[in-house]
């Protein structure tokens, strides 16, 4: 399975690639903002998404909105510090499958994925 | 012996063989009588094929005539000789062994490292010259070559000269040599390729009849190794298998990945070396440095070596004398140490290839515990922070700390686990029974965990050095265990 990684933060890069790797994910992409992400999606083809939120050149609302306007089904996790509850109905009604907010635990993030996956196999 | 034909006396000579024919012309033959067609005719009448070398032949006879008064004999026409077929054979596609130089001996006989500068200005160790051609499974070592049939050859007369074809080589190969549709040999096994004029095969076994020397170099070989007689100073005989040594083993390297069997001995003058993954067996050490993986047999002596054995020593005839001897398992000898208080030192029950894992991860145990708390510290100090005051960037670094918190954890119990494992080898492997048949002398160091005793008594034998009740004693047979710090002064030892 790919999986595509957008955060500013390699650190956070770091930290869910490690958490994807114990999963058994390795076949993974890394993109700095939105547009490095919808350069990107072309040519990777994710299975899956983490997007964190508040990036620069494109934040990761604007980068879900126009990725789902290209027809994508993949699922996106919205890994993001924004946690007010207007703000998850946001990014749900752009195309957002599922939503992690900082600070997490690894465990918290494999259990997003796992979860994630599982409804979208099930759909 | 000839064909001749004779007409007023001009004479045809063909020899029996038919190779050539001739036309011999006497002095006093009128030769202005003599045409090209009566020399064809003469020919013919003696069965020789007229083709058109011959005719062409006559001519020049006929133009070029003798001085007057003497005979004109020449060769008119001549055979072409059969080409008889090339014998099969095998084409060697291994780089021979270099035999040819052999390096100058020094004054005192002692055989000194040499290097000269080859053809190509490149320096050369004759230590590493191999007299033996070294293989391994896909190597081509051969192309066996079909006989050639030849060509017919034709006599003066027009007959044929049938040629004698080449003979097909039978080469006998085992299952060491693949001859595969190509003819091409190929090697199915490591080892040293083994020719005859009639067979090829891959031995699994040098056998070197004399010494290692100059004659063979190095030894690096899959396989095992004899050598009939010894291992000169400074070379290096190393095998996979087992090595075999039936004279003496001067400062030489021995690496084996089986047994060791030294007869001769071994006298390294501190320059010898073995390697030794199975069992040593020998008739003595001296001033060797030597790791055994096995079992330790020694016949007479051991003096001043550095020896390293996972294994036991079993040596009931041998005496220890100096160097230092480390030991995992129970060990036998003779007597240990000698009257002239010859610093010997042994050190028993320590597992020498799984103590330093243990240490390292003890080590590594530690640094993460210690890490662990660090990002402790960090997390409470972020959780005092008011949740509504944490900022994106407070955010990421908890779950930071989160997610190296969890890795620490995971690799400190990997850790701790690995350790246990590693604790718990030792404790199996480890032996403390030494057993000294005749003497333990004043002045041998025995160690044991981080107490050395040095023994300042001499021990008479039988009698055997254990740990009982995690006290170091020594026992004679149907005595009480007598604690050895009566006979020796204990001291710590020193750090490894």
């Amino acid at each position: 399975m790919k999986v595509l990684l957008v955060d500013d933060s390699k650190t956070m890069r770091n930290i869910q690639k490690g958490i994807l790797t114990q999963l058994g994910y390795t076949d993974i992409e890394e993109a700095c903002d939105g547009l490095d992400a919808l350069s990107k999606v072309g040519a990777f083809q994710p299975d899956l998404l983490l997007v964190d939120w508040n990036m620069p050149n494109m934040d990761g609302l604007t980068f879900v909105k126009q990725f789902r306007a290209k027809g994508s089904k993949a699922p996106i996790i919205m890994v993001t510090t924004e946690a007010e509850k207007s703000r998850v109905v946001e990014a749900i009604k752009a195309g957002v499958n599922n939503y992690v907010v900082k600070p997490f635990t690894p465990d918290s993030l494999s259990q997003r994925i796992k979860e994630t996956l599982d409804r979208t196999a099930a759909a | 012996m000839s064909t001749t034909v004779d007409q007023d006396t001009i004479r045809v000579i063909i020899p029996k063989d038919h190779m050539t024919a001739e036309l011999l012309i006497p002095a006093d033959f009128p030769r202005d009588t003599l045409t090209e067609q009566t020399c064809l005719n003469l020919l013919q009448q003696s069965g020789v094929e007229i083709t058109e070398q011959v005719t062409e032949a006559v001519k020049q006879m006929l133009a070029t005539p003798p001085e007057t008064g003497q005979e004109q004999q020449q060769v008119l026409a001549t055979a072409t000789p059969a080409q008889h077929g090339d014998h099969g054979y095998v084409q060697w596609l291994v780089s021979e062994p270099d035999q040819t130089k052999e390096p100058q001996t020094g004054q005192d006989g002692q055989k000194e490292k040499q290097k000269e500068d080859a053809d190509n200005g490149e320096e050369v160790s004759h230590y590493d010259r191999s007299a033996y051609i070294v293989v391994k499974p896909g190597d081509v070592v051969g192309r066996v070559i079909e006989p050639t049939a030849g060509a017919d050859g034709r006599d003066v007369l027009g007959k044929t000269i049938a040629a004698i074809p080449g003979r097909p080589i039978f080469i006998k190969n085992d299952e060491t040599i693949l001859r595969d549709g190509a003819d091409q040999l190929i090697a199915q096994a490591d080892g040293v390729l083994n020719r005859t004029p009639d067979s090829v095969a891959v031995c699994q076994l040098i056998e070197v009849p004399d010494y290692v020397d100059f004659s063979t170099g190095n030894i690096d070989f899959t396989g095992s190794v004899v050598v009939r007689k010894g291992v000169r100073d400074c070379f290096v005989v190393k095998a996979t298998g087992s090595v075999e040594v039936r004279g003496l083993i001067e400062a030489a390297t021995i690496e084996c990945g089986g047994s060791l069997t030294a007869q001769g001995g071994m006298a390294g003058r501190e320059r010898g070396f073995a390697k030794v993954g199975g069992n040593l067996t020998a008739k003595y050490l001296d001033n060797i440095q030597a790791e055994v993986r096995g079992d330790m047999e020694i016949w007479r002596e051991v003096i001043n070596c550095d020896l390293l054995i996972h294994g036991e020593i079993k040596s009931p005839q041998g005496t220890v004398i100096g160097g230092k001897t480390v030991i995992t398992g129970p060990a036998e000898v003779a007597a240990l140490g000698s009257g002239a208080f010859v610093a010997t030192e042994i050190i028993l029950g320590t597992v020498p290839h799984l103590e330093p894992i243990a240490q390292q991860l003890e080590r590594l145990i530690e640094q993460l515990a210690t890490k662990r708390e660090k990002i402790e510290y960090e997390q409470k100090l972020m959780g005092k922070k008011k949740p509504s005051m944490m900022t994106n960037t407070d955010k990421e670094r908890q779950t930071e700390l989160m997610f190296e918190h969890q890795t620490a954890s995971t690799k400190h119990n990997e850790g701790q686990a690995a350790h246990a494992a590693v604790i718990e080898r030792i404790q199996q492997l480890r032996t403390v029974n030494l057993k000294i048949n005749n003497k333990l002398f004043t002045g041998v160091t025995i160690t044991v965990g981080k107490q050395s005793f040095v023994m300042n008594k001499d021990l008479k034998g039988p009698v055997r050095i254990l740990v009982e009740n995690r006290e170091v004693v020594y026992c004679r047979d149907g005595a009480l265990p007598t604690p050895l710090t009566t006979v020796a002064e204990l001291k710590a030892a020193p750090a490894k």
